[in-house]
């Protein structure tokens, strides 16, 4: 056994080395040829004796190598090695062939590669940091469904008091960018708040200085810290490592602050919630009025679970252990049920690509790219069938004519592969854009890797496996002495196999037309509908108020005047969050006190005139006016939506609503269309309009109807806001109804890769199929030629290509039609105005697919009746 | 699958190689060839085609080893050694073959 095991091993380091051991063979040989030629000549042989007895002696190299081979073993690499080279000479011999197999096998592995890997990296690449599986998030659920990523500081306390599955707690806050002065002049730097936990269960190591610590967490420094990522300590320190432990200057409005740069962050990729964070403040969270903080739930978590807990029993652990927590609230106060995701899935909530609609589409390409491949080996293999027929004749094996059309397959999809990848390192930017999901998660999980190469090469195997097949498949059918015969004619089985492979992919191409007309017709529709109000011409931006929380109101309509001021404002409103973003929510009941079971309901906190500065439509009673919100009255205005959850149908102006937050009753002023503000193809939620609260902290976004651009509006802004307090500085001015159209961009992308893959598709299919009908009248020409010379009409014989074409490409349609039909259904989900059987889309992918194949199929055929008798009986 | 042409010598040639670099030492393919040549009374011409696969064989095995030196005329060849676990090869094929051969020679001998 030990010698079967040495002499594997030996003969395994031989293959490897073999050129070292043909070269050694050669030498020997070569010394064994001169010492037989001396022999000879020492025994009186003339020197042309001797060279031939040395000739005869090394004679039968040939045989020599094979048996040498048979030595060194692994005689099936061999033989593929020999079969990968012969196809490699055969495929050069035809250039145009080649060519055209890789471009189009490039397309389709290349796009499905794409696809895969943006897939693969959006949802299974394991995240770069130490056992990414065991990261999690926590999610609630509120009995009307609202589902919250966030937790407050005294739920993060309670869970690592009572869940000892969970390891350690990462809490996470976004916060407005931090300004910075540098020698070059203010910056604003990405920033996110985080506490030591999270910086520990990530396993992040400083590059210098240290990482936040339990003081952080305490909160007990006077001094204020942050941590730098490694990329910002570059680009603006130009990585000084005598940064660390000095301080920089933070801007805020025109206080200046310094911020102690206590370490830098590695580069290890995208940090979760954290994406384009340049720099790092803590959130001390065990301080007191945090961590008993309840009411306030602003922190994205990120839990690591003990080794060898399970995420279902974590999972339950958490929710009986917020259920504890709650259990001394009164019932309005409690947030809902709690329990654990997969840290993933919470930074891909909300991301709203239709995924799987592309990577079918990617796959229905492949399909498309491969039947056309397919064809063209067809037609190769019906070329070579004389050449093919004798070496069988000669002996030659099915198995041998396989494994031969097999490695030309293969070497064509292996180049298609390679071509493949490389475009796919070009295209990735390309494909970080298409897909902004992946922003959340970390583009750089895009990087080719083992997983894509497998991938690909396993999906090249295949295809050629399938190529090689086919050709084999037919070769049984036809009878040998038909094939040896000068001038091919094709059997009735490989025409049904041609036109089956030209019938599927016009399928496919009307598949792919008209499920990129479905979701282009979403996109429209999208686009055309109401959202309730008129975006168009508002303008909002942020800023932060210079006043305490008593005179916050005062000063935010004293802004507002200043603003009103500007040339061209027609109407100023401010409200605590942007209109388009969400806002803040309670539950609500009509009944007295607020319990459990009541419906959390969004409200947006704003001014007199908000509404009417969006233009929102007024169906009953009045909106805010400027004495309610200065007065703080309790009043609300409710959208049509909210009035139908609470009052039905009912009149709900003048009736109360008790709001969770700060227990509050208030009184129905009025009823407002529902405002799309979630997305032009969401439905509204429920929500109710308050005056303007001054207690949730100092930044307020004004919205602005004016008739000034956006750049002239800013400019003139600025200084305004600067010349009534130097102060207020404004932020992240943008047109509303660009904010709109951003929110069907999901729409507009997938509208825009579908329909590029269609494309495609046509494109590749109608080459294809005009190639398949061109060399059908090639071959038929002879035939065409005496059927003219005969006396046919030119008519007859146009008539007859016409008829083969169109029983194809009907059969293609009817197929197609029945195939897109199954597709819209699959797609319902993604549909927007539109019922999956939309007959306009169907119509334009139908018309587009007989326009293309029409002249795929008119040019050969009007060329088969200009064919002239004699040329081609001459030719025969 | 083709039968390696110098299957029926490969038992044969291995053990002659080994006694021929036992009793000679060192030496190059050419040399072995020559050697067993003579030692057999010309009776037994190697052909190189099966020399150096046996060569090679005996090497991947381990019998013998193999480097490269200089010949008398200041060329370069490749020399081949017997090794210990040779040597041990040696004497078992040898000892089997003398058992083989009394086994055939009674058996003759029986026959008649």
């Amino acid at each position: 056994m030990f010698l079967g095991l040495r002499s594997l091993v030996s003969r395994m380091r031989t293959f490897v080395g073999r050129r070292r051991v043909e070269a050694r063979l050669r030498d020997e040989l070569e010394l064994h040829a001169e010492l037989v030629a001396a022999d000879h000549l020492r025994r009186g042989a003339s020197p042309e004796e001797a060279r031939r007895q040395a000739r005869l002696a090394v004679g039968g190299l040939d045989q020599l190598r094979e048996d040498y081979r048979d030595a060194l073993g692994f005689r099936p690499i061999d033989d593929l090695a020999r079969d990968l080279r012969l196809a490699f000479r055969g495929l050069r011999r035809s250039p145009a062939f080649s060519a055209v197999a890789v471009v189009t096998l490039t397309l389709g592995i290349g796009v499905n590669a794409m696809v895969f890997n943006a897939v693969y990296a959006l949802l299974w690449r394991p995240l770069p940091f130490p056992a990414p599986e065991r990261l999690v998030a926590m999610s609630r659920q509120s009995s009307t469904g609202l589902v919250l990523l966030q937790s407050s500081g005294y739920d993060a306390a309670w869970l690592r008091d009572h869940v000892p599955a969970v390891e350690e707690i990462g809490l996470a806050a976004n916060q407005a960018p931090v300004g910075v002065l540098l020698e070059s002049g203010p910056v604003d730097l990405e920033s996110t708040r985080v506490n030591a936990g999270y910086l520990r269960l990530l396993g992040l190591r400083p590059v210098a200085g240290r990482l936040f610590g339990d003081e952080e967490d305490r909160g007990t420094s006077d001094e204020a810290v942050a941590l730098l990522t490694e990329a910002a300590w570059r680009r603006y320190f130009r990585a000084d490592p005598s940064l660390v432990g000095r301080t920089v200057t933070s801007l805020a409005g025109l206080t200046r602050r310094p911020i102690r740069i206590v370490g830098v962050l590695p580069d290890c990729g995208t940090l979760p919630y954290a994406a384009g964070a340049e720099i790092f403040t803590p959130i001390p969270w065990q301080q007191l009025d945090v961590r008993n903080d309840r009411g306030t739930a602003q922190f994205m978590t990120v839990f690591r679970l003990k080794a060898g807990a399970t995420l279902q029993q974590a999972s339950n652990a958490v929710t009986a252990a917020m259920i504890a927590a709650d259990a001394d609230l009164p019932q309005r106060h409690r947030a809902g049920r709690a329990w654990l995701v997969p840290l993933r899935e919470a930074l891909l909530a909300g991301g709203r690509t239709p995924i799987w609609l592309l990577y079918g589409a990617a796959g229905l390409l492949l399909i498309l790219t491969t039947a056309n491949v397919a064809s063209l080996f067809l037609a190769r293999a019906v070329a070579r069938q004389h050449e093919t027929a004798v070496r069988m004749a000669l002996g030659a094996s099915v198995r041998h004519a396989v494994r031969a059309e097999f490695a030309e397959a293969l070497l064509v999809s292996l180049a298609g592969l390679g071509a493949a990848l490389a475009l796919n390192r070009l295209a990735q930017p390309l494909v970080a854009e298409m897909l902004p999901e992946l922003r959340a998660v970390g583009p750089e999980l895009l990087r080719v890797g083992q997983a894509l190469v497998a991938f690909g090469v396993v999906s090249c195997v295949a295809i050629s496996g399938s190529l090689a097949v086919l050709p084999a498949v037919l070769r049984w059918r036809t009878p040998p002495l038909a094939a040896l015969s000068t001038s091919p004619r094709v059997g009735p089985a490989r025409t049904r196999w041609r036109e089956m492979l030209v019938t599927v992919q016009l399928a496919v191409i009307l598949v792919l037309l008209a499920i990129g007309g479905l979701v282009g017709r979403s996109f429209v529709e999208a686009l055309r509908t109401d959202p309730g109000f008129d975006p168009a011409g508002v303008i909002t931006f942020a800023a932060s108020l210079p006043a305490a929380p008593d005179a916050r109101i005062a000063a935010a309509y004293e802004m507002a005047d200043v603003v009103a001021s500007l040339p061209g404002t027609k109407r100023v409103g401010f409200s605590l969050e942007s209109p388009l973003r969400f806002a803040l929510a309670a539950k609500h009941s009509v009944r007295g006190e607020v319990e459990a079971a009541d419906p959390t309901i969004p409200f947006r906190l704003t001014s007199s005139g908000y509404l009417e500065t969006l233009g929102a439509r007024l169906v009953r009673g009045r909106l805010l006016e400027e004495a309610d919100v200065r007065a703080s009255r309790p009043v609300t205005v409710l959208n049509e939506s909210a009035a139908r959850l609470l009052f039905g149908t009912t009149d709900p102006v003048g009736r109360t609503v008790r709001s969770a937050m700060g227990n509050a009753e208030l009184t129905v002023v009025g009823v407002v269309r529902d405002m799309r503000t979630s997305g032009l193809d969401r439905a509204a939620d429920p929500t109710l309009y308050r005056p303007y609260l001054p207690y949730f902290g100092s930044g307020v976004v004004v919205s602005v109807r004016t008739s000034e651009s956006l750049d002239r509006f800013v400019s003139v802004l600025g200084g305004r806001l600067r010349a009534w307090n130097p102060a207020v500085v404004p932020r992240g001015a943008a047109l509303l109804d660009e904010g709109m159209r951003r929110t069907i961009q999901p729409r507009l992308r997938a509208t825009f890769l579908v329909g590029a893959f269609a494309i495609l598709g046509l494109v590749i299919g109608s080459v294809g199929l005009y190639g398949t009908f061109s060399a059908d009248v090639n071959r038929l020409a002879r035939e065409l030629g005496i059927r003219l010379a005969l006396g046919a009409p030119p008519r007859s014989v146009l008539g007859q290509v016409l008829r083969r074409g169109a029983r194809v490409v009907v059969t293609g349609g009817v197929v197609g039609l029945a195939g897109s039909a199954a597709a819209a259904v699959l797609i319902r989900r993604h549909l927007y105005g539109i019922e999956p059987w939309d007959g306009a889309s169907f119509a334009v992918a139908v018309a587009l697919l007989a326009a293309a194949a029409s002249i795929a199929v008119l040019v050969p055929a009007l060329r088969a009746a200009r064919i002239d008798p004699a040329v081609t009986l001459r030719e025969g | 699958m083709t039968v390696p042409r110098s299957e029926v010598m490969y038992g044969t040639l291995d053990l002659l190689v080994l006694k021929t670099l036992e009793t000679l030492g060192p030496l190059h393919g050419y040399a072995i060839a020559q050697r067993i040549h003579q030692v057999s009374k010309e009776s037994l011409a190697v052909n190189q085609g099966t020399l150096y696969p046996a060569l090679l064989r005996l090497e991947h095995n381990g019998w013998v080893a193999s480097d490269w030196d200089v010949t008398e005329n200041n060329r370069k060849a490749r020399y081949y050694t017997i090794t210990r676990a040779g040597r041990k090869r040696l004497v078992e094929e040898a000892g089997s073959w003398k058992q083989m051969a009394e086994i055939i020679d009674r058996v003759l001998q029986g026959a008649f």
